[in-house]
């Protein structure tokens, strides 16, 4: 304590522009303690893949994709066995699995998969593919009905011509379908934007017409306008036209690909000869400072594994990168990495950190409690959505909640001082109460955020100190 | 209800551009009913001065400004005899009031002002003037002290300074003043506005246009950056010193001689404020669409008893003088506390229904049945009858509300963008997964941001006893398997 005057003192001295409440002696400064634990928070960290918390890994080097998802029993206990526990689940599924029949959609299919994932905890990302690689992976039959048999395509990766006027006409409507009914989803984390190729992963979009790349693109802009978007690393044009629109995050699928395919391919590999350069030349490098970086493995880890992959060179990339989810697609990982795979959950997405905050000791009804408050975010990225920063007096008598109006998306890693001041209510009760703080969902205004330190209480409040209020000087 | 549905059909014919959701047959079309009464708003028509709602008006044609509130005894009825209510109470104080010795504030004067406002269901309009005329009502004794006896008039620079506002230790003391104030009071939710006053008697400005530019900039620059967050005002003085502001801060306007339609014509070669200097000033001095984002709040010349019974003004003055005053897109009007003549009500409350803003929700639309955990779509249209928008952050939320649950969904829109005229404003919200089954009552209401409790009344039917509106019912229901 003794350290901490001294400190604020030795503030003063320096800097005449401190603000009145923070000298000492009528200021009271907190030091919370922070924690090294790994946080399960809203947005970030690994995910799940065609399956939701509490459900049985994928087995083996296998995994499945593309379909409708197989649910499992639910025993109520939503831990996962040799996998990170997650705040978020990935869906990825054949648009002939969404609309069986023109204009006919297979709604319960999300519905249930945004109600399932909202009662394990999560948000979903959501991609909705229009073809896999296989025969029974097609685009939907009435399409197929409709355009025949497709001859040879400009691109390997094509089921069908895209540049046929039909295809945008009804993958558009889909989107704009999907958007009308699912723009703005509280439980819907984001959409993964895909427009062609197997799986949905966009390959020969450099070869689109202009007009082609551009309704596609803008049926996602028009149909999702608060839900965020992610696009992958592919082609300059619809990077370029994407950025022109929105701040748009990115995705590649391909993460701790250091030579799966080398001997076949001249050695090249996605970690080494495509992802660091495609970020540069693509000018994506700024990009997560407002749209999420969600990160898919290569294969699975147990493959990274066996190949005798570092995975810490592979973590700290994707750092680099400033990552803030990552879809190992629901296969184990491997014992010994669990260390590293702790260190990455540390990192990934925000991790905020209250390091000091100062307020004055007592307070009078209907005046200004300042506060001054330093935060570290020690994650390597923003958060995406809108949380609203909370204070709270509390005692016996009276709870007031103090919403600030602060936006914290603009919080980036490393330092944050945030000063501001809110006034309490004229009939404010005298008394001692406890200082809190929280960051609320703004829907329920209930706390949604875990922070990094010690103090939280049962209802997700952290504890910060005492403050009086009361009328007299 | 026929003729809703037939309507909405209609409309479905012409225009494919409409949401799903707003078709029949399964979509709830809600009329809510306008409303006729004045209305009490925060922000928004008279206000008390020098005093608070119940308390007795100022006497005859008379008033008091500048002094220390005298508190009166207070029977706990808010109503005041021959004035309408109000959501606002302005307070003018001296300097030498608030600092009556250098940096010893007089904090329990504001404090008190502001706690008896909240009290009585108001928010303060504030001034600080740095002096009035004659000797009681000077600069701070301190700070006469220092620069010696009043100069005769004939030598002042400005015949309405009491001390020469170029000299820099008035700037300095007057700045540290006002800083003073926004480091106390800034942003407090009972200050609906800081009236920036910077020079002349009574804090007027008298002599703004003389100022040097160091001077002007420093002394306006001290309220905008000391209350950054409240809303603030100008007096319309000069062009030089409007437009310092409207460029450098968000800030509205005030005038203080409304209704001068020849006060002192006689004396002044048939000068009036009402034809010679509002008019012209607010387009000169940039102010003319200040409205749009920052509040117009205006002063009576005089007072309404005043204005009959010495300028016998009739109806027809009073009328051009309100409707001048809509035109230019008034907020608030401080009549001083003084009563309004008995045959002039009829007048007042129809200029009441038009300051600032008066929101009537016209149609609101929305699916008659929707899923938990699914999207619950709307459309509205309103309109703002009033001649200004809103200028304090409210959210406009709604509740779906039944005996088992009641949720309520807060929505994002900036209601401070609600100018004059319609408004359509189509949103959705989407139903907790674990809302249970039933019939809800689909209600809306404006909160106060803090207390999420209603805030602003509308001018329709529906209001419940906690404040919110009822506008119809919806049935939630599970079809997920």
């Amino acid at each position: 304590m003794r350290k901490i005057l001294l400190a604020a003192c030795t503030a003063l001295a320096a800097a005449s522009t401190v603000i009145a409440q923070d000298r000492f002696p009528d200021t009271t400064v907190v030091r919370p303690r922070e924690i090294d634990s790994v946080l399960v928070n809203p947005h970030i960290g690994y995910t799940t893949f065609q399956r939701f918390n509490g459900d049985d890994l994928n087995t083996g080097d296998h995994w499945t994709e593309g379909y409708p998802i197989k649910y499992q029993e639910f025993d109520g206990d939503t831990r996962n066995k040799d996998y990170p526990q997650t705040s978020i689940a990935y869906f990825r599924v054949y648009w002939r699995f969404l609309e069986p029949g023109m204009d006919r959609y297979d709604w319960d299919l999300l519905d249930r998969a945004l109600a399932t994932a909202s009662q394990r905890g999560q948000t979903l990302i959501l991609r909705v593919a229009p073809y896999g690689w296989a025969k029974e992976e097609d685009v939907p039959d009435w399409y197929r009905e409709m355009v025949g048999e497709t001859g040879k395509l400009p691109e390997e990766r094509w089921r069908v011509d895209p540049e046929d006027p039909r295809y945008v006409e009804h993958f558009t409507d889909m989107v704009r379908d999907l958007g009308n009914r699912y723009d703005g989803h509280p439980s819907l984390e984001t959409v993964d934007i895909s427009i062609v190729g197997w799986w949905g992963e966009g390959a020969g979009t450099d070869k689109l017409s202009d007009r082609t790349r551009e309704a596609l693109l803008d049926a996602y802009l028009e149909a999702f306008q608060k839900t965020n978007l992610v696009w992958v690393l592919r082609d300059i044009k619809s990077i370029d036209y994407l950025k022109s629109k929105r701040d748009i995050g990115w995705r590649v699928d391909c993460i701790g690909d250091l030579g799966f395919w080398a001997k076949e391919q001249g050695g090249w590999c996605h970690m080494y000869d495509y992802y660091p350069q495609a970020l540069m030349e693509l000018g994506m490098q700024d990009a997560w400072k407002k749209g999420p970086v969600t990160l898919e493995d290569c294969m699975t880890m147990l493959q990274w594994q066996k190949k005798g992959y570092d995975v810490d060179y592979v973590i700290d990339q994707t750092l680099k990168w400033h990552i803030s989810s990552f879809n190992a697609k629901s296969s184990p990982v491997p014992k010994e990495w669990w260390p590293s795979v702790n260190r990455w959950l540390r990192k990934m997405g925000y991790r905020y950190v209250l390091r000091r905050f100062s307020y004055p000791d007592f307070v009078r009804p209907d005046s200004r409690l300042s506060f001054r408050a330093w935060w570290e975010n020690k994650g390597v990225a923003p958060i995406y959505s809108q949380y609203t920063l909370a204070l709270r007096l509390k005692s016996e008598k009276r709870s007031e909640v103090f919403r600030l109006g602060e936006d914290i998306r603009k919080w980036l890693p490393g330092d944050i001082v945030y000063n501001d001041a809110v006034f309490l209510p004229h009939d404010m009760a005298e008394g001692l109460y406890d200082l809190q703080l929280a960051i609320l969902d703004p829907r329920t205004q209930e706390p949604a955020i875990k922070l990094a330190i010690e103090g939280r209480q049962p209802d997700g409040w952290y504890q910060l100190g005492k403050i009086t209020v009361r009328l007299d000087k | 209800m026929k003729y809703c549905l037939a309507v909405t059909m209609i409309v479905c014919a012409f225009s494919l551009e409409l949401y799903a959701q707003d078709r029949y047959p399964d979509t709830t079309v809600v009329r809510p009913k306008e409303i006729d009464s004045v209305l009490v708003n925060p922000g928004i028509g008279f206000m008390t001065f020098q005093r608070f709602n119940g308390d007795t008006l100022n006497a005859g044609a008379g008033w008091t400004e500048g002094f220390p509130i005298d508190y009166q005894e207070f029977d706990g009825d808010l109503t005041n005899p021959n004035h309408p209510a109000t959501s606002i109470a302005y307070f003018r104080v001296y300097w030498k009031f608030l600092e009556p010795e250098m940096d010893k504030y007089n904090w329990d004067m504001l404090d008190r002002a502001l706690k008896t406002a909240a009290e009585r269901g108001q928010d303060l309009h504030l001034r600080i003037a740095p002096y009035g005329t004659e000797s009681k009502r000077d600069v701070p004794d301190w700070l006469r002290a220092m620069f010696g006896p009043e100069v005769p008039d004939s030598l002042k620079e400005v015949e309405r300074w009491r001390v020469n506002a170029d000299d820099p230790r008035y700037i300095k003391y007057f700045t540290k003043m006002v800083h003073d104030l926004g480091n106390r009071y800034d942003g407090h939710p009972d200050i609906d506005l800081i009236d920036m006053s910077i020079v002349g008697w009574w804090g007027e400005g008298g002599g703004s246009a003389q100022l040097q530019e160091s001077t002007r900039k420093a002394l306006v620059d001290a309220y905008l950056d000391a209350f950054p967050h409240t809303n603030k005002v100008m007096l319309l003085t000069d062009e030089k010193t409007n437009k310092y502001g409207r460029e450098h801060g968000n800030v509205g306007w005030r005038v203080d001689c409304l209704g001068d339609l020849g006060f002192w014509a006689k004396d002044q070669g048939g000068w009036t404020h009402m034809w010679d200097y509002y008019p012209e000033g607010i387009i000169e001095f940039g102010m003319g669409n200040a409205w749009q984002t920052a509040p117009v709040t205006l002063e009576i010349c005089g007072t309404l008893l005043s204005w009959r019974d010495r300028q016998h003004y009739g109806l027809e003055q009073v009328r051009y003088i309100f409707d001048q005053a809509l035109k230019w897109h008034i907020s608030s009007f401080n009549a001083k506390s003084s009563a309004v003549p008995p045959e002039w009500w009829p007048e007042v409350n129809r200029w009441l229904k038009k300051m600032g803003y008066r929101y009537v929700l016209r149609r609101i639309s929305y699916p008659d049945f929707v899923r938990p955990h699914s999207r619950l779509a709307f459309r509205t249209w309103w309109e703002n009858k009033g001649v200004a928008p809103i200028y304090h952050q409210y959210t406009l939320a709604l509740r779906l509300k039944s005996a088992k649950r009641a949720e309520v969904f807060y929505l994002n829109e900036d209601l401070r963008k609600w100018l004059p005229g319609d408004i359509v404003y189509n949103d959705a919200v989407f139903i907790p997964v674990d809302m249970p089954e039933g019939v809800y009552d689909l209600q809306i209401a404006v909160l106060d941001p803090r207390t999420l409790k209603p805030a602003v009344k509308l001018a329709n039917e529906g209001i419940q006893p906690d404040g919110w509106y009822q506008l119809g019912k919806i049935t939630v229901r599970e079809t997920l398997k």
